[in-house]
């Protein structure tokens, strides 16, 4: 890749966030030393600004309950301040181990957290059907958090049937058992599948009127219906799952 | 209260300031996503993240930088960026022999009819511009190209797509004024 000479007009590319790779860390040390180019941004951005206004438009209404849902469980980020250190101009990137519950409220949103790449197929899908989920007309959230600091949180859509639990704050199960996810109704509890440490699990093939759900203790790889005592239970409300 | 109050109570972890933030910001945001990735659904999943990420993130807005609000949509924008390039590159893999012939979406932002102050009156300044100018700005800003690809998208060298760059935003800027920002 041919860097120009003069990174200073890339300023114009910077504003509009048309760089990238090497050429925008390029760019952003150069800025941290010259002051010139720092003002000449900051004029140009205020002219993206708005563009960006210009942009506006309004929000699907379900939006804002599954946000202010993941924000009631999320943790927000400590940031130290040292006195004198200048802050990188470029915004940093959530960092995905800064609080204990992102990764469930990642996985709400449908965040991508960067991991190994083996994992990342099988975590596409599964983020494909939360995305799917999350993104339905009717979808809703619902959640609770407690008093032990573990929380279980559906997202659910009653038209695809399907529905979104993570439970986090749980203690691993003991050696040789796996934390098994039930849906208590009417009738016999059912298997929603397997807890994957704090991965969101999908359930699917939902319906009837709510119930709760619930977490046991299972031997290895599962049982057919729940042998150990609930470890967390959380009541649904009748319109979760549809009717 | 605007933005700018808001923000650090959210640092403080008032949700209720976030609830008031949102009401104020989730439109832009949302907009701004949406303008850029097209796609609704996954405007709003990015629209939610950057939200969530506007609570875990908020005590690192400094206000010395600029307004909160600039600060929440170069956010917007960023991730929106992020996210089309990332598709792009991901569809690019799977139909490398597409054809390039889909319609240029230069000039959306003429298309749009919705009013609004703000977008009447970006629009006329846009409209201003030289053809070229205006090209590479909405290029770059609404559809999410690096400016290597807009030079070669338009067929012309990228020097010269770094100067209209810089010059159509100044252009825009005298055209825009003083008005309200």
């Amino acid at each position: 890749m041919n860097l120009p000479l003069r990174p200073h007009s890339l300023a114009g590319p910077y504003a509009l966030d048309a760089l990238d790779g090497r050429e925008l860390h390029r760019f952003e040390r150069h800025l941290s030393r010259c002051a010139r180019c720092r003002d000449q941004v900051r004029a140009l951005q205020t002219d993206t600004l708005r563009l960006a206004r210009a942009a506006s438009g309004t929000a699907p209404a379900g939006m804002r309950e599954r946000v202010l849902t993941a924000v009631r469980i999320t943790a927000q980020e400590t940031v130290p301040r040292p006195a004198g250190a200048r802050r990188a101009p470029r915004l940093v990137p959530v960092a995905a181990a800064a609080a204990t519950l992102a990764l469930i409220a990642a996985a709400l949103l449908g965040v991508q957290l960067s991991r190994t790449q083996e994992r990342l197929d099988r975590e596409q899908a599964q983020a494909r059907a939360i995305a799917q989920v999350l993104a339905a007309p009717d979808s809703r959230a619902t959640g609770e958090r407690f008093p032990d600091g573990s929380t279980v949180v559906v997202v659910s859509s009653p038209n695809l049937r399907r529905a979104v639990v993570t439970v986090t704050g749980l203690q691993d199960p003991p050696s040789g058992k796996d934390h098994q996810l039930w849906l208590a109704g009417a009738g016999k509890p059912r298997s929603l599948g397997l807890l994957n440490g704090e991965e969101p699990l999908v359930a699917r093939d939902l319906g009837g009127p709510g119930g709760a759900l619930a977490v046991t203790a299972e031997p290895d790889g599962g049982s057919p219906s729940p042998t150990g005592r609930p470890l967390v239970q959380l009541a649904l409300e009748s319109t979760v799952f549809g009717k | 209260m605007g933005a700018d109050e808001l923000l650090p109570r959210v640092a403080d972890g008032d949700q209720g300031a976030f609830e008031d933030l949102y009401g104020l910001v989730s439109g832009q945001v949302y907009g701004l996503v949406r303008r850029v990735l097209r796609d609704p659904a996954q405007s709003e999943e990015v629209a939610q993240e950057v939200l969530l990420e506007l609570w875990r993130g908020a005590g690192r807005f400094d206000p010395e930088r600029g307004s909160a609000l600039a600060w929440i949509l170069t956010l917007a924008h960023r991730r929106a960026v992020d996210r089309v390039r990332s598709a792009r590159a991901a569809s690019d893999r799977e139909e490398r022999v597409a054809r390039r012939a889909q319609t240029p979406p230069f000039d959306q932002v003429a298309e749009e009819v919705e009013a609004g102050l703000e977008r009447e009156w970006v629009r006329r300044c846009l409209d201003r511009l030289t053809a070229l100018q205006r090209q590479s700005v909405t290029l770059a800003y609404y559809d999410g190209y690096t400016y290597r690809e807009v030079a070669h998208r338009l067929s012309v060298p990228l020097g010269t797509v770094k100067t209209r760059m810089r010059d159509g935003l100044m252009r825009l800027r005298d055209c825009l004024g003083g008005g309200a920002a």
